[in-house]
């Protein structure tokens, strides 16, 4: 089961929802008052994000997620952070002449009626300065950041090792700041 | 890094017919694990002797990997689970994670491997050690510091997994992904030596 995640966020700013706007993540606006727009953005979906457990003493993790961009346009991912973790980074693992390496990822630029998979021996978010050691069942929170600044925050479920089906199932709206 | 490539024939395997094949080789003849010193997490020697009698499954990585490390060997245990179910478990592989980066992996090695598998070994030690053993299997690893009191950096490394026999010979290796079931059925399929030779 998919987690579906809305953003959602009334913007204080006319300039703010214009942002939204060109960025294709506001789909409609409502009523103007006062100088203030109120931005309705649908249409960036991230499914099943989940954390292996990690074993104690080490503070480096990955996430892995599904992000499927529905919202009529590109959308380009530029950082990522949680408050539970000191750093995080968008990474990628590659495998040549049988070796593993990892690359950062600066930007991912996801075309809009796309989908971009996180997944092992791939493209994973990489949390490093762990504040606190999650088991699995616990949850923390991560932030992605879109190319103008609009950021969603994701539910992250930590979920045993090697237990890759794990995610929420229930559906969540998302904050769009 | 050539001598066992440039001195023995292998073949490349390719087993059932789903798009999760099995990717590794086989070597035509078997080679010894060369001689080394290392210590396992319990703070015991651990040589290639401890490599007899039984059928080992060893991964080299460190324990700051955050993804092919863990997702490696968390599937190494759901391949024994698999294996389970047709062998007994006194014939089940056991799998020995070489930690190649001692400094950060020494302290945290032994909650490291139990994380992913209760009978897991970790195994780590000095440099050269460590060295005898990367090189006798034929793999590769390099820390990526970028300057000598670095804490945070990556280390790139082999990515295969060494089949080493119950006479501490090395048999073959399997690349990723490791998928349980097809890696079970071919490595039931080698330890009978029942590998398709084509």
């Amino acid at each position: 089961m998919d987690t579906w995640i809305l953003a959602r966020k009334r913007a204080s700013a006319f300039a703010a929802a214009l942002a939204l706007c060109s960025l294709g993540l506001a789909s409609s606006f409502a009523e103007e008052s006062q100088g203030h727009m109120q931005a309705e953005a649908v249409g960036i979906v991230v499914s099943n994000a989940v954390s292996p457990a990690v074993a104690p003493g080490i503070k480096t993790a990955a996430v892995y997620f599904t992000l499927a961009n529905n919202s009529g346009s590109d959308a380009d991912l530029v950082a990522v952070q949680s408050p539970a973790f000191a750093m995080a980074h968008f990474h990628k693992t590659a495998m040549a002449d049988g070796l593993m390496t990892m690359e950062p990822v600066a930007q991912l630029s996801i075309p809009q009626g796309e989908s971009v998979s996180f997944a092992p021996g791939s493209l994973h978010v990489m949390l490093m300065g762990a504040k606190k050691r999650f088991e699995a069942g616990d949850r923390f929170m991560l932030t992605l950041q879109f190319g103008t600044g609009t950021t969603l925050e994701v539910p992250v479920d930590v979920v045993k090792p090697g237990d890759m089906s794990g995610g929420s199932h229930d559906h969540s709206s998302m904050k769009m700041n | 890094m050539m001598r066992m490539f440039l001195g023995l024939l292998f073949i490349c395997l390719s087993f059932g017919v789903s798009a999760q094949d099995v990717k590794g080789v086989v070597l035509d003849e078997p080679v010894p694990v060369a001689k080394f010193s290392l210590v396992a997490q319990d703070g015991t020697p651990f040589t290639q002797e401890e490599l007899k009698g039984h059928w080992t499954l060893l991964f080299l990585g460190f324990t700051n990997c955050p993804d092919v490390c863990p997702f490696t060997l968390a599937n190494l245990e759901a391949v024994r689970t698999e294996l389970s179910q047709l062998i007994t478990p006194d014939n089940l592989p056991e799998v020995v994670f070489l930690a190649v980066d001692p400094d950060r992996d020494q302290d945290v090695l032994g909650d490291y491997v139990k994380h992913f598998g209760i009978s897991f070994t970790g195994i780590t030690g000095e440099r050269t050690e460590i060295d005898r053993l990367v090189e006798s299997i034929d793999g590769f690893y390099r820390l990526e510091k970028s300057d000598p009191e670095a804490d945070a950096y990556d280390v790139t490394h082999s990515a295969a997994v060494t089949v080493i026999n119950p006479d501490g010979e090395i048999t073959a290796k399997i690349s990723p992904p490791f998928h349980p079931v097809t890696t079970a059925t071919h490595l039931f399929r080698h330890m009978r030596g029942l590998e398709t030779l084509n």
